[in-house]
């Protein structure tokens, strides 16, 4: 690598390290976070951020002065200079560990176009394969928005280097070779098996794939290739079609890939078991799982007998067990659990305490964690959960469960979420005082005066809309949270994928179904000319009054977040108070910057009506934001560890 | 009665005006008429009154049912919309009609002096509007030949090259801006033609595609401004190439078109429907009643069928009536703010039924209306079984987010020979791609529908020509105008565009020059197409200082030497002076001062020089009517180029004439 891009890996590992939950602790040797006040852990929270966002800073700079001058003209690179991108790209992904994913697809990117012109063969296929690894990761986190953004690309790499079998034998690098049948394997990965024909043509994609790594010609031509550990990814991946069978339940449709999903279910059991064996281990409860999943597809056994098998297996956890498989079980168990539950009503309510149990076993599991314990692979397990959540009406709710379990394992994100919640209540009320009649499109309050009655159904309405608005966060907390540098574009579009993954998570229980239409529309103008998703429709909301409240105050209050951490502010890291992103003493100064760039966009992005309420109201909403900060501060800091209440 | 008619006796007897009474529903002929009546000579002897004068006459010469419905308006005491008039003598009388006691009274008033004012009104009025037709037929040529400075030096401007984007853009524009002035000024002309019955069509081979491209070119960005869904329909076309004038169906088109989108208000919808089939065997039965059997298919009468709907602000019953009417508009609230002559659809109907077609239209007030205009066509030879043999085990894959409408581009493929897929996302087209690839059977082309594709266009298509190298045939499908999103797709590798609808001839013809033969084939064309005019010599003949040196200049690119005459007499006298076939051409101006091109052209056929008669004399007008054509050739001329000057037919046209080398 060149030292600008060793330099960059260095910082980006630091950044994540500042940001990491495990740098909490300020001495490792005298102070743990079960000792540190929530002033300290904010104090310190602050600095890492600050010191993150410097380096983030750099790290733009680094790219700007060096790497985007050899991409635009990328044809002319020296070949040195190919080999080091190449060798920087590959730290910057490495497996599914990522760096920095955006960064390594468009490197792999540009050295496909430089393999393109120069003709290189091997180099190309190669780049290809990498490309469409880059691009497989970048569909993967947006998994929780249904959106596919990046399928077809990835199918038409893979599906270039995958071509190149058509002239094998003039191939003579094995490890190119071994490229090949990777990628066509792979090509597989660019389907959904969210539906029938993506499900058909991955079935496809595998079963071409495992006959050309099971036809003896091109073992003998190239036996040096790891050909079984080819066909073992190639099972594992026809596994992932369990999710398709769920969603497809026992029809006539699933009958051919049930067989096939056993035979890789035992192939793959086998595989582990000859592992676990090797370690002197079990075999891990995931893989015991899906053989049992499987035996349920292929008509062994019902859905009751599965379910039963589930328990047993849940039954097996250790709770203290925060390894791979311990999570697994833990978290895995629960989500599956839920989602085979949901489609039958009867077993729902049989199972009705089981469901509850296996959730307050997930929180907690959760909270048993210390903070530096928690980490992507948690939040991602509490987003499943929380994507295939059963509500009973006296039984735990999806809202607290994501606001007090899966929020709250984000300080910086759960402040957010208060702050918006107690913003929009505020905005809420004062305009119920002062100008009802904005509210009067709201089901139930056809006049002023039935909005004055129902004052307190809508303030508790707004404040929740507001709380749970920015849900969708979750699901891209790899962004939003541990920012390595300034985003490019393609960051830019998953980062606003979230609004889907928002209204997904919501839409699906009944305590959080009213707030779904506003996690979806808050990003969108007021004058329907800008913002996202283009596909909100304002006339469809009947709580679009509240979803305009929302708009501002989750805008405003992001804004000021984003001020406080502007160079101008870093100065006053040392601040020994409490603060949240932002410093405390400065939060006129941030709210009126804020409050001048929302009430500039009045009548285009924000209701005009909100941002008079807010400019109307400056005054008293300094000392407002100022106690409810503090209070969200303390209110995050105590979260973190405590047990969600049974 | 008996009792009555005494007392009406008493009563008419004496009066000053012509009286008679008619009995109802009985004989023509008056049962009474008083003195007045009586000296005026009108008689109520006999009942065959086809020799008499005057009101009997009047009343016999009326048609039972006539005479009906004057009895009921006489009963009813309502007003008859018509004036009744007759000639007694040489004096026009008004007859009015009132009922009495179930008979009809007929009074006779003298309006002679009222009736021959009316009449010299009216004889000014018809002076007045002659003077109008004549006034603008001789302003046709003032207006026009400064369009023609216009014309040509945006097109000079636009073959610079390192001219930048805006300014391309800019004189882009302004070309089709011009060019649509010259369709305004022809909008007055062309009434002006019509009334005087001059107007004669041009007919000729014309593609329907064609045809459809220009007319959506002018009016989706029209429709695109007022935020109005704009919609083509093509039925049952069984014919794509016609014969018939295509200016003045062009003309039809946009008439109907911009007039829906005109009146229909933002958010509306304007749907276009076209069709051209086969006349039923019932329907082709020739004038004398017998059948037409035995014709072949280019023989088979066609009906061109062009319906255009809107959701506008429709029209009145009562407009309705005269909605063909010159200068009428609609006058109501809701029209008042909308631009327009009133003779667009004056227009329409006066050419449509100058085809021999004819027009209707169905409207209410507040729902929209619906124009249909069926004119009847002829086939002319369909060309693209020529490259069945090109395209024979192509195949072809489609993406269009609709499936309907790739299932059309899919039929129209396997129609002309070729295996097409269809496909409707980008997922399912790299799907293709690849299984294409393992299968062994590559694509030939790919064909995209820039329509709600569903994915980031550009981006997609740049991925697949990254895919698939440089030599495969990538094609858009589009309804915009090519000019304006070219730079946008060519840079992403897109080879050729389609416009939407599809017809097959076009389909055929754009992928044909992918084909081996028809690069081939374009090679030899464009081998064929340089031009050398190096060493010829023209005289150009032109008083307009400015047309003569965008002329000038056009011909000189083409490497022609060019001698310039101003006047007729000046090139009278250039080729009387020059030695015999020293030039090779004249481009001869027609309304020019001293003397004028048709008597410059007869001089110059009258010198006593051999060479001068087959010396090809060029005519240049902006009048480009038809009789102004014949003009010139009866001055012995032998060709007509209309003005602004189209570089292509000037070219093609001194391809045509001009003497070999050694002649």
């Amino acid at each position: 690598m060149r030292p600008y891009q060793e330099t960059y890996v260095a910082q980006n590992k630091e950044i994540r390290s500042l940001l990491d939950a495990a740098s909490m602790s300020p001495n490792p040797d005298t102070t743990t976070e079960n000792t540190m006040t929530s002033g300290q852990f904010w104090s310190i929270r602050r600095r890492h951020r600050f010191r993150a966002q410097v380096l983030a800073d750099a790290n733009t700079e680094l790219l700007r002065q060096n790497l985007m001058p050899v991409l635009d003209d990328i044809i002319s690179a020296p070949e040195e200079e190919i080999r080091e991108l190449d060798d920087f790209a590959d730290h910057l992904l490495v497996g599914a560990r990522q760096l920095d994913l955006v960064l390594n697809y468009m490197i792999r990117a540009a050295l496909v176009t430089y393999a393109r012109k120069w003709e290189k063969r091997d180099m190309l296929i190669r780049e290809l394969y990498q490309m469409g690894m880059a691009l497989f990761y970048m569909q993967s986190t947006i998994t929780y928005s249904s959106q596919v953004l990046y399928s077809w690309k990835m199918s038409l790499v893979f599906g270039e280097a995958a071509s190149y079998i058509r002239m094998y034998d003039a191939i003579e690098d094995i490890e190119t070779r071994g490229y090949i049948h990777r990628a066509m394997g792979n090509l597989a990965l660019a389907y959904s098996w969210n539906d029938e024909e993506g499900a058909r043509r991955k079935i496809q994609a595998i079963r071409r794939s495992m006959q050309i790594l099971s036809d003896p010609v091109y073992r003998e031509k190239t036996p040096s290739l790891p050909w079984e550990l080819y066909i073992e990814k190639s099972h594992r991946e026809r596994i992932t079609a369990m999710g398709y069978l769920r969603m497809m339940g026992n029809t006539e449709h699933v009958q051919d890939v049930v067989s096939e999903v056993l035979e890789s279910t035992v192939y793959v059991r086998e595989k582990e078991l000859e592992k676990s064996r090797k370690r002197g281990k079990s075999l891990a409860i995931r893989w015991l799982a899906q053989y049992e999943i499987a035996q349920y597809h292929c008509g062994i056994f019902s859905l009751g007998h599965l379910l039963g098998e589930l328990e047993k297996l849940y039954v097996k956890r250790n709770s203290k067990d925060i390894t791979f498989d311990g999570i697994e079980t833990n978290l895995f168990i629960p989500a599956i659990y839920s989602q085979y539950l949901r489609g039958d009503e009867a077993l729902r309510h049989q199972k009705k305490q089981v469901v509850q149990y296996m959730y307050h076993g997930a929180a907690r599991y959760v909270r048993s964690m210390s903070f530096d314990q928690l980490d992507a692979k948690i939040s991602r397990n509490l987003t499943e959960i929380s994507l295939v959540f059963i509500e009973y009406p006296d039984g735990l709710l999806l809202k607290d469960f994501l606001v007090e379990l899966v929020a709250s394992r984000h300080p910086e994100l759960y402040v957010e979420f208060l702050m918006t919640g107690k913003l929009t209540h505020f905005l809420a009320e004062r305009i119920i005082e002062s100008h009802p009649e904005f509210l009067t499109s709201l089901p139930g309050c056809e006049s002023a005066e039935q909005v004055r009655k129902q004052k307190e159904k809508i303030l508790h309405f707004a404040y929740e809309a507001g709380l749970l608005a920015e849900t969708g966060l979750l699901s891209v907390t790899h962004l939003v949270e541990i920012p390595v540098r300034s985003w490019f574009e393609e960051e830019k579009r998953i980062y606003e994928t979230h609004v889907y993954a928002g209204r997904n998570i919501l839409a699906e229980c009944e305590s959080t179904k009213r707030y779904a239409q506003t996690a979806f529309g808050y990003h969108r103008y007021y004058n329907e000319r800008g913002g996202y998703p283009e596909a909100y429709s304002r006339r469809e909301n009947e709580y679009q009054a509240i979803t305009d409240i929302v708009s501002a105050a989750s805008c405003l209050i992001r804004r000021m977040k984003r001020l406080g951490l502007s160079a101008k502010y870093r100065s006053s890291a040392e601040t020994e108070q409490p603060v949240f992103a932002v410093d405390f003493v400065r939060v006129r100064e941030l709210f009126s910057k804020a409050l001048a760039e929302v009430c500039a966009q009045s009548g285009t992005r924000f209701s005009p009506d909100v941002a008079a309420c807010l400019a109307e109201n400056a005054e008293p909403l300094v000392p407002y934001l100022q106690t409810s900060l503090q209070e969200a501060c303390c209110r995050a800091y105590e979260m973190i560890g405590k047990v969600l209440e049974e | 009665m008996g009792e009555g008619r005494e007392q009406w006796n008493l009563v008419w007897d004496e009066a000053d005006a012509p009286v008679l009474l008619f009995v109802r529903g009985e004989s023509a002929a008056p049962v009474y008429e008083n003195k007045a009546a009586h000296a005026l000579g009108v008689s109520v002897c006999g009942s065959d009154s086809s020799n008499g004068n005057g009101c009997c006459l009047l009343w016999a010469s009326m048609s039972g049912e006539e005479r009906q419905a004057l009895a009921r308006e006489a009963a009813e005491e309502t007003h008859s919309t018509k004036p009744v008039l007759c000639l007694i003598g040489k004096a026009v009388y008004s007859a009015a009609f009132f009922s009495w006691r179930g008979e009809i009274v007929c009074t006779l008033q003298d309006v002679t002096g009222y009736y021959q004012e009316n009449q010299r009104i009216i004889n000014e009025a018809v002076l007045a509007s002659q003077a109008k037709t004549n006034f603008l037929s001789e302003m046709s040529h003032d207006i026009r030949t400064p369009m023609n400075a216009i014309v040509g030096m945006t097109e000079i401007a636009l073959k610079q090259q390192h001219l930048s984007g805006k300014v391309r853009e800019c004189l882009k524009k302004i070309q089709i801006a011009s060019g649509t002035m010259m369709e305004l000024l022809n909008d007055v002309l062309d009434m002006s033609r019509i009334e005087s019955g001059r107007v004669l069509l041009q007919m000729g081979p014309l593609e329907i595609a064609d045809l459809l491209h220009e007319v959506l070119v002018v009016v989706r960005p029209l429709a695109k401004k007022k935020q109005i869904h704009f919609l083509v329909r093509t039925g049952v076309i069984d014919c794509e190439r016609i014969v018939g004038d295509v200016i003045r169906l062009k003309q039809i088109c946009n008439n109907l078109l911009s007039n829906a989108v005109k009146f229909t208000p933002e958010g509306g919808k304007v749907e276009l429907y076209v069709e051209i089939c086969r006349q039923r065997k019932a329907e082709r039965k020739t004038a004398d009643g017998s059948s037409a059997a035995g014709l072949t298919v280019l023989d088979t009468p066609l009906q061109m069928t062009l319906q255009v709907r809107d959701t506008g602000i429709g029209m009145s019953q009562e407009f309705l009536r005269k909605v063909f009417d010159p200068f009428e508009r609609e006058q109501n609230s809701t029209v008042s703010g909308i631009q327009g002559t009133g003779l667009g659809m004056a227009i329409t109907k006066n050419l449509t039924e100058l085809m021999g077609g004819s027009i209707s239209v169905d409207s209410r007030q507040g729902e929209g209306s619906c124009f249909t205009v069926r004119i009847p066509a002829r086939a002319t030879e369909e060309r693209e079984d020529a490259h069945r043999e090109a395209f024979c085990g192509k195949r072809v894959l489609v993406f269009d987010s609709s499936a309907q409408r790739g299932k059309a581009a899919e039929e129209l493929l396997r129609e002309l020979g070729m295996e097409a897929d269809c496909v409707q996302s980008a997922d399912d087209v790299v799907c293709a791609i690849n299984d294409a690839m393992f299968a062994g059977r590559d694509y030939f082309a790919f064909l995209a529908a820039e329509r709600d594709p569903g994915v980031e266009l550009l981006s997609f298509l740049r991925s697949i020509r990254e895919r698939m190298g440089s030599e495969f045939p990538m094609l858009l499908m589009s309804e915009n105008d090519w000019s304006q999103i070219e730079y946008m797709y060519t840079s992403v590798g897109v080879d050729a565009f389609i416009p939407v609808p599809l017809f097959r001839s076009r389909l055929s013809s754009c992928l044909f020059a992918f084909t081996e033969a028809g690069r081939h084939s374009r090679q030899q064309e464009e081998q064929g197409m340089v031009r050398d005019f190096g060493g010829k010599r023209v005289l150009l003949v032109e008083d307009n200082e400015l047309n003569r040196e965008i002329a000038g200049e056009m011909l000189e690119e083409a490497s022609i030497r060019v001698e310039m005459a101003v006047n007729g007499q000046e090139a009278v006298r250039m080729v009387e002076r020059s030695a015999p076939y020293y030039y090779e051409m004249i481009l001869m101006d027609i309304q020019m001062p001293v003397l004028n091109g048709l008597d410059a052209a007869r001089a110059i056929r009258k010198l006593p020089r051999e060479d001068v008669q087959q010396l090809p004399i060029i005519a240049m007008t902006a009048n480009a009517f038809l009789e102004d054509v014949k003009n010139s050739l009866d001055a012995g001329m032998n060709a007509h180029l209309s003005k602004p000057l189209d570089m292509e037919q000037v070219f093609s046209c001194m391809e045509k004439y001009m003497r070999r080398p050694g002649k």
